[in-house]
């Protein structure tokens, strides 16, 4: 019975000190990049009248917008997320945009901690449309800004600005895809600044501006590749 | 004692180590693919909406909803739906964005299926010719209807622009289908919208 019970302690530490290990994760990347400074930024604050939709699984104890929208309660949307806001640019131009989150199916969080997958639909009125296609990692955020505050009950130590981008693209940047319009067979990189201004216990509530910043390039074509040949 | 201190600790570092490396965290569960292989090639599926039930949020120029203020001269609206197997189970969720406005009017849907993958349908847009047709048949914004509209775009009116994971190695066509039985008096529609989707693999 004492070795049954000291098993038992031994058992409960080695849970906690794994447990510590995988919050503190030092194996997880920890953010993405910042945007550089010629970057297209497309802005958008949550909560407000630009965001159009925002609905889940129900599990998240994220505001849903508009209250009533329907849950994304089936099996299959397990991890799903659906968002559509109006962006603006610094010039005061809108853009609509649409937001597909799910979880990556890849799991193992010992290395990869919360990783999503977003995949933007952006249009501007009278443009054209591009896609903008993201791998994240959501742990960095939990861990450091919404866990402490909205399950341990600690003050929230803020403002503060984080990067979730961790690919596909290189340097930790998504992937930009032209559609349409002006943007028809460009291609180029973005990166998603979370900027939290308020974080509280109170309904998990968060206040945030959030930006994707846009950097299209002209596609290399054959002719370009015979210039630099020549 | 201290051995089996130990060996507790031990195992409770294994137990959670291998939970986080080996539990399948964001996997989704995937139903099979109803697809028909066609006499001269390709492969068909259909994917429906279901109206009202099906639809998360829409904005925009559709019957009955405000116009996006910002669209300015090109109208513009978004659709945001549950998608379905042609058997009528949920199995993704599509975003559709539309253009109205003589020749330049076009669809974009992106089409997320957490199990398979994600991909991009552009085409010609059915909302003018839906409004029209409605119209036709004798709705009038702002007040309820109930009917039998039938509107469809070409079967070579939109193409598969981008495919991610299952569907990154696949080009194809899609054509859209409107059937409209009722709208209340907000505009909100009643029917069944029919994403029939062609595709072929290779680049």
């Amino acid at each position: 019975m004492k070795f049954a019970l000291t098993f038992l302690a031994g058992l409960l530490l080695g849970c906690v000190i794994a447990l510590a290990g995988l919050y503190f994760n030092p194996l997880v990347k920890d953010q993405g990049t910042g945007p550089g400074v010629d970057d297209w930024s497309l802005r958008y604050a949550q909560p407000s009248d630009d965001l159009l939709l925002l609905t889940h699984s129900g599990s998240l104890r994220l505001p849903k917008a508009p209250a009533g929208a329907p849950d994304l309660w089936e099996r299959t949307l397990r991890g799903t997320l659906v968002q559509a806001a109006v962006l603006r640019d610094q010039a005061g131009n809108a853009a609509l945009a649409s937001r597909i989150s799910i979880s990556r199916g890849n799991g193992n969080m010992m290395l990869h901690g919360l990783p999503v997958r977003d995949i933007w639909l952006v249009t501007v009125p009278g443009q054209g449309s591009f896609t903008v296609e993201a791998d994240g990692n959501l742990w960095p955020l939990m861990r450091d800004h919404l866990l402490p505050v909205w399950y341990l009950g600690r003050d929230w130590q803020g403002p503060a600005t984080v990067h979730t981008v961790t690919g596909p693209g290189l340097r930790n940047t998504a992937i930009v895809q032209g559609l349409t319009g002006r943007f028809a067979g460009l291609t180029g990189s973005a990166v998603e600044q979370l900027d939290l201004e308020q974080v509280t216990a109170n309904a998990h509530a968060m206040q945030l501006v959030g930006a994707l910043h846009v950097r299209l390039t002209e596609p290399v074509t054959d002719a370009d590749t015979d210039a630099v040949t020549d | 004692m201290k051995f089996s201190f130990l060996t507790g600790v031990f195992a409770g570092l294994l137990l959670i180590f291998a939970g986080a490396y080996f539990a399948p965290w964001g996997e989704h569960l995937r139903l099979p693919s109803h697809t028909t292989v066609q006499p001269n090639g390709g492969r068909l599926e259909q994917f429906v909406v279901r109206l009202p039930a099906d639809r998360l949020a829409g904005h925009g120029a559709g019957p009955g909803r405000t116009l996006l203020p910002e669209a300015g001269n090109a109208e513009l609206s978004a659709d945001h739906f549950k998608l379905r197997d042609g058997d009528g189970h949920v199995i993704g969720v599509a975003a559709r964005h539309a253009t109205a406005g003589g020749d330049s009017a076009a669809a974009i849907w992106s089409i997320v299926i957490p199990s398979r993958g994600a991909f991009v349908l552009t085409g010609e847009a059915t909302d003018s010719a839906l409004r029209s047709t409605l119209e036709r048949n004798g709705y009038r914004a702002g007040s309820a209807w109930s009917g039998d509209v039938r509107v469809r775009s070409r079967d070579d009116g939109g193409r598969l622009t981008q495919g991610r994971e299952e569907f990154e190695q696949m080009r194809g066509t899609y054509s859209e289908s409107w059937h409209v039985t009722g709208v209340d008096e907000a505009g909100e529609l009643r029917g069944t919208v029919e994403l029939n989707m062609l595709t072929f693999l290779g680049a």
